[in-house]
């Protein structure tokens, strides 16, 4: 399988230990990691990555790997996205549980990568669209904590952006 | 996921650890190692300020949580290694990221003074002085009297002329073409020559009198 001209290999360590090899493309993904890279070039030592661990990790390697060859986000193109460009594979591999898209979310916060931010992010977004506040209440699991009163003059103070 | 204080302590400590190592090896000039643990002191502390990501989340009324010592620590020293990565780059004269990581160092604490100063010494040698002359502005009033703030002020001067002679040299050459050409050939080299001369002459002891060492060699803690 090996060819000379194959890439090398960027060692990852999650936040429990567990070593991830992958190649620098797919670790370019990551600004975090990009910046080191290009700071200090490849390295026989594992980077460790303490603040994501193993399974999170697995996806977000899964993410930037179905990804590695797209081309690199500007900022005009962040104008004409809305929450419902997302592609067949990218919505697939949001299809997880609401944790694992939270733990997500902070991966790819932490790690910088923009799109991956982009794409759960949307998918929180996609969740809470077209739903009332009792609906969106019971997605998420949230309390409802204020008084009937409160709650009137919220939908006041809201009213306008309700739908006619 | 990771927002419990006392994991955050630890992870701050840790990344400090990782920075006070980087500061070793940029002592002893090995800055491709200093360059490492910086980094590697990111990793520990890089999502750490969800608490800004997230802000969102927050009732508007209530403020950023700035009165939060940990939050504060841990955007400090953020600001701390991004100031550092800045000074190996200037070491490395690599004038673009060092200037981008100043940006980064300023981002996390406006009030990084060494981050300033650095993207001020950043701005003179890539030439951009329009805005090293606005950085070095801003060192001037918060320390009138600092010696490093004095010479880089020095230093810009000395691009300022260096980029003057260069652009007077290209505009008189331009006339020459135009109004000369008939003109002695002979004539028009020798002027050239001698102007060459003062230029590189200037720019070689601009150089030499670029004692930036002391100062940048120093790092926080």
């Amino acid at each position: 399988m090996s060819t000379s001209n194959e890439q090398k290999k960027v060692k990852l360590t999650s936040s429990e230990g567990t070593e991830f090899q992958v190649e620098r493309s797919v670790a370019e993904r990551s600004v975090l990691l990009k910046n080191m890279l290009e700071d200090v070039g490849e390295n026989d030592m594992a980077i460790p990555l303490p603040n994501v661990n193993g399974p999170i990790l697995t996806k977000v390697i899964d993410y930037c790997t179905h990804h590695r060859n797209d081309p690199v986000q500007t900022h005009d193109d962040d104008l004409k996205k809305t929450s419902e460009d997302i592609d067949d594979w990218d919505a697939e591999f949001c299809k997880v549980d609401q944790g694992t898209l939270f733990e997500l979310i902070l991966a790819a916060n932490y790690l910088d990568i923009k799109p991956l931010l982009d794409l759960t992010c949307k998918t929180v977004a996609n969740m809470i669209k077209n739903k009332s506040p009792d609906e969106i209440r019971a997605t998420f699991n949230i309390q409802n904590d204020f008084s009937p009163e409160e709650e009137e003059q919220v939908r006041k103070e809201n009213e306008w952006c309700e739908e006619r | 996921m990771q927002s419990n204080n006392a994991n955050n302590e630890e992870k701050l400590a840790s990344g400090k650890l990782e920075k006070d190592q980087g500061n070793e090896y940029f002592k002893k000039g090995e800055i491709k190692n200093a360059l490492r643990h910086y980094h590697l002191a990111l990793f520990h502390l890089n999502g750490l300020q969800n608490n800004k990501t997230f802000a969102v989340f927050r009732k508007e009324q209530e403020e950023e949580p700035k009165n939060d010592p940990l939050q504060e620590d841990i955007t400090k020293t953020m600001s701390v290694i991004y100031s550092n990565l800045a000074a190996c780059h200037i070491k490395e004269q690599n004038w673009d990221k060092a200037i981008s990581y100043a940006n980064k160092a300023l981002k996390h604490d406006p009030e990084n003074t060494k981050a300033l100063f650095r993207r001020a010494q950043a701005y003179i040698n890539e030439g951009n002085t329009t805005r090293a002359r606005e950085d070095l502005e801003k060192l001037t009033v918060k320390n009138p009297d600092d010696a490093a703030v004095k010479r880089e002020w020095y230093n810009l001067k000395m691009k300022d002329k260096e980029q003057d002679e260069k652009q007077r040299r290209e505009l008189k050459g331009m006339f020459n073409r135009k109004k000369k050409q008939d003109e002695k050939e002979e004539e028009e080299k020798k002027i050239e020559e001698s102007e060459d001369d003062t230029y590189t002459s200037a720019s070689a002891s601009s150089s030499k009198t670029n004692p930036m060492e002391p100062r940048f060699i120093e790092l926080e803690d």
